[in-house]
């Protein structure tokens, strides 16, 4: 981070530590993901759901405090402004992973074994998105290219599209499951692939971002 | 004529700064007072003879063309009409002379070519600025604090230059007529042209900085440098030529001429109409005024 004063090396390293939350959220999500699907006692999920709302939460923290600093005069306003609003449209993804895991925990939903391995493809490639969208954010920063992410970020939620409506169609196929078991489904499914929806929105704030800069 | 100058003229300099909050107001104020202070003492002094060479005067003329410049510029304002002070003053200077048989066409040629030049002037400065120093900040990787870190002081720096090249281009027109009498040597002429100035700065110069800035806002970071950037540079090239010219038009010149390149239309109608208008409209009135009063006050 050289020629960055104090103040803006102090904004630096807490994007950093805000994204690492938000990577948390993934980590512990895949970890709630385990224990519900293996069928861990109560207090194990209620914990792992504790777990995923604790990262969320602390990514929370860490981005008033960003927007703290940033107000007090880091950066010209329209830049500002961009980056302050980027930072809330990624705070929609954690939003997201901990709203499903009360949701899952709470509503007690329950995933048929056979569509286990497909929930953990959406959520890996929900995973690789967010990890696409940081390295996007750091190229917005340290202003190299980022086509490549974009364009994978936008292949990867088309993937989690596809996967989401198979996973429908099969359960809505199932005659073994009642109607309100399946409606419970599709909705979580829906709001899984609400993940990489939510990166994909805030790669699209961050390329609208570069071209403003763009001379 | 130096406390309206000051107060209307600072806005095109540091209004786009102020207005997106980059830079406080009474920073601002506090440059750009100092700055056109050291403008008019280092370089106002060539203003002064283009200003003496048009009319001779006696202290009679001299007030009255102060006067009639004064009140056009009041008058436009109150109006809200567009008015320039170098303008004004020139329009003032000439009815004097056209009463009396006594204009140095030469001067005067050398006067309008300057006005009808500084528009376009700007704008072709702000055209060639723009790209070389676009092609340059778009190809540098840069952090985004340290590119931002660089408008903002870069914006700060034209502002700067800006209120030096105002002072040394305008103060002609507060203390010329006076200097010209030597009721006041070119030392005290300067001086006193510029604190002028730099007092309607200080003392109300906020709302029309805010008005105007808002208005130029508009512009991305990058295009406000350019404009202001363009808007000193001719200017201050003026000020060396030795013509007073308005900073309105300069800053029109920069926006229309990034426009023009950015293929984006940043000036209408109106104000392509003010600009003409400045060049014909506020001369006229101020010539109308002088022969006026100094046919009613012999």
């Amino acid at each position: 981070m050289k020629f960055l004063w104090k103040k803006e090396q102090s904004i630096m390293k807490k994007i950093n530590e805000y994204v690492g939350h938000i990577d948390s959220s993934f980590s512990l999500f895949h970890t709630f993901l385990e224990a519900v699907f293996g069928e861990k006692e109560l207090e194990v999920v209620k914990q792992a759901a504790q777990a995923v709302h604790n990262a969320e939460a602390s990514a929370d923290d860490v981005r008033r405090e960003i927007e703290y600093d940033l107000y007090n005069k880091a950066l010209i306003p329209e830049s500002r402004g961009d980056v302050l609003g980027l930072l809330e449209t990624m705070d929609k993804v954690p939003n997201k992973l901990e709203a499903l895991s009360f949701q899952i925990g709470l509503e007690k939903v329950d995933v048929p074994v056979q569509h286990h391995p497909d929930f953990f493809l959406m959520l890996e490639k929900s995973w690789e998105s967010w990890d696409a969208m940081k390295r996007c954010l750091h190229g917005m920063f340290y202003s190299h290219e980022i086509i490549d992410d974009l364009d994978l970020i936008d292949t990867l939620e088309s993937d989690c599209d596809v996967i989401g409506r198979k996973m429908v169609e099969q359960i809505f196929l199932d005659d073994s499951l009642e109607k309100a078991d399946k409606l419970q489904l599709r909705d979580v499914i829906d709001h899984l692939g609400d993940v990489t929806d939510r990166i994909q929105s805030a790669s699209d704030r961050l390329t609208i971002a570069l071209m403003k800069r763009k001379i | 004529m130096g406390w309206s100058l000051g107060s209307n003229d600072s806005s095109n300099i540091f209004g786009t700064a102020v207005a997106s909050k980059m830079l406080r107001y009474r920073t601002a104020i506090i440059l750009c007072s100092l700055f056109v202070i050291a403008g008019a003492l280092l370089e106002g002094s060539r203003g002064l003879e283009t200003i003496n060479s048009l009319v001779s005067q006696t202290l009679h003329t001299a007030f009255i063309a102060s006067v009639s410049a004064g009140i056009t510029v009041t008058l436009m304002t109150v109006l809200k009409l567009p008015v320039s002070t170098s303008q004004a003053m020139v329009g003032a200077i000439l009815g004097i002379g056209v009463l009396r048989g006594d204009v140095n066409f030469a001067g005067l040629r050398k006067v309008v070519i300057s006005w009808i030049g500084t528009p376009i002037g700007a704008a072709l400065i702000a055209i060639a600025a723009y790209f070389v120093l676009g092609r340059l900040l778009d190809a540098l990787p840069l952090h985004i604090f340290l590119r931002d870190r660089i408008l903002k002081y870069g914006l700060i720096g034209a502002g700067i230059y800006g209120s030096y090249a105002l002072g040394a281009n305008n103060v002609a027109n507060v203390t010329g007529v006076y200097s010209q009498l030597g009721l006041i040597n070119e030392f005290q002429a300067v001086l006193l042209g510029g604190a002028s100035i730099a007092f309607g700065i200080l003392t109300y110069s906020r709302n029309v900085m805010m008005t105007v800035g808002k208005r130029l806002v508009k512009l991305d970071p990058f295009s406000a440098f350019i404009a202001v950037l363009a808007e000193a540079l001719t200017v201050h090239f003026y000020a060396k030529v030795g013509v007073p010219v308005s900073t309105s038009q300069a800053i029109i010149g920069a926006i229309l001429g990034i426009g023009i390149w950015k293929g984006v239309q940043t000036i209408n109608r109106k104000t392509l109409f003010n600009i003409v208008f400045g060049w014909v409209g506020t001369p006229c009135v101020a010539l109308i005024l002088s022969l006026l009063l100094l046919l009613l006050f012999p």
